[in-house]
């Protein structure tokens, strides 16, 4: 006999009633408009410090690209 | 030199060779989880799964992509076919498991197989756009293929992106192919389903995206893809524990997962052009979708075309594919759906079984 029989639990109706129940909400909640318009607040949130960082970056790098150009 | 640009470049280069890492990683946690998974059946650990199944070679090798070639017994001597797939996506969903194989299926029906296997776009993928893929690569392969067939032309195979893809590179290229296969290719990408909705343009900004990335990381493509059925990754696992006995069912769950993982970054250039005049303006169905200047007219695509489709795919909803048919110039035309998933076109036995065989039957009447 196997250690562990996870078959028949899963065979269980009340395991794969829980199983859908799990999945329409998760789904429901990812497809929500407003956890939506979140996620895409902090995306962009994200994505604006990336780009703020970058321009700090380019403008450390300024010097010695200018030093660069010369040359 | 502008030593902010040589750090940038720096930057997108290791990502790539990070991705690459991500990639062994997955498939050695995979079986891992599938070792465990074993064990609690009272099982020994399956084989290692690797990538490709079937030997191949490799024919050419470009900056962007390297051409391989399955032959079907003795190069040049099958009817060539050239396989575009998507740009994130490893080719190899289509040779998972040598008993899983379209490609081995397509080798014994006598053809000779040829495919792009796409490149980390580096440094480089900023820059690049559909251009270098439609007008440059592509065709480029196809004159390849045809040289080594004593001129006789491949027909393409186009799966998902690689479809549309395909169906640029036919319309604005009608004598470098024979006939014309898609497979899950979405073409109105307003009718596309939910990645649709995740990418409209009131949430979604493709240029900032990409100004700050360079490069579309494989990870952030693969966590859109999983919002579409969040709990899949769950029922995954309770899958493997429960079918863990059956050494067959996880190998094909290993070598489908690492396959999952395994990716390429999507070069940033195509990726604002894919976003924007395909997903957010939906150009290439109303004929308005330019590359390089030109429009691709679809009632140019002239080719025998067979659409095959998949009725439950949620990455290109069945509508999307259908809005083609009635677009194009081609008078052999066809479309053959099928109940099963994206993924599954390629990689269900049942596909395997009784899809496959019908598409290369029409594959060998238009060679």
């Amino acid at each position: 006999m196997a250690p562990f029989d996870f078959s028949s639990i899963a065979a269980q109706p009340w395991f794969q009633a829980w199983q859908r129940a799990a999945a329409d909400s998760m789904t429901a909640a990812a497809r929500d408009p407003r956890v939506m318009r979140l996620g895409a607040g902090f995306l962009r949130a994200q994505l604006l410090w990336g780009q703020a960082a970058q321009a700090a970056w380019r403008a450390a790098w300024a010097p010695v690209d200018a030093l660069n150009d010369r040359e | 030199m502008q030593m902010h640009n040589e750090w940038r470049d720096f930057g997108l280069q290791l990502a790539d060779a990070l991705d690459t890492l991500v990639a062994h990683g997955a498939r050695s946690r995979l079986h891992a989880h599938a070792a465990v998974a074993r064990l609690l059946h009272g099982k020994a650990p399956i084989e290692y799964v690797r990538g490709p199944a079937t030997p191949h070679r490799v024919l050419e090798d470009g900056p962007l992509a390297r051409l391989l070639c399955y032959p079907a017994a003795k190069a040049g001597a099958g009817k060539p076919i050239l396989i575009v797939a998507s740009l994130i996506n490893r080719y190899y969903v289509l040779d998972l498991l040598p008993e899983l194989s379209v490609i081995a299926l397509l080798n014994r029906r006598g053809f000779d197989v040829y495919v792009l296997d796409w490149k980390s776009p580096g440094a480089d993928g900023p820059e690049l756009g559909f251009a270098d893929y439609v007008d440059g690569v592509i065709p480029s392969a196809a004159r390849t293929v045809a040289s080594l067939h004593r001129g006789a032309l491949p027909a393409v195979i186009g799966y998902c992106m690689g479809g549309t893809l395909s169906v640029m590179f036919a319309a604005r290229h009608a004598d470098k192919l024979r006939a014309l296969c898609l497979l899950g290719t979405p073409v109105e990408f307003r009718l596309s389903g939910e990645l649709h909705n995740l990418t409209d343009r009131r949430r979604f900004d493709a240029d900032l995206l990409m100004d700050v990335l360079g490069n579309m990381p494989p990870a952030m493509m693969q966590s859109g893809f999983k919002l579409l059925n969040p709990f899949d990754a769950v029922n995954k696992m309770f899958s493997l524990v429960r079918d863990a006995s059956d050494a067959d069912r996880v190998r094909h769950f290993v070598a489908l997962e690492s396959w999952l993982d395994d990716n390429v970054a999507f070069p940033g250039g195509v990726y604002r052009e894919y976003i924007r005049a395909l997903y957010q303006d939906d150009l290439l169905c109303s004929g308005s979708m330019r590359i390089a200047g030109t429009l691709v007219e679809l009632s140019k695509l002239t080719a025998p075309l067979l659409n095959v489709i998949a009725l439950r795919d949620h990455i290109c909803a069945p509508p999307s594919a259908r809005a083609l048919m009635p677009l194009v110039g081609s008078t052999k035309k066809e479309v053959m759906e099928f109940d099963t998933g994206h993924i599954g076109l390629t990689t269900s036995r049942r596909s395997l079984a009784e899809l496959w065989p019908r598409i290369a039957d029409w594959l060998e009447q238009r060679a």
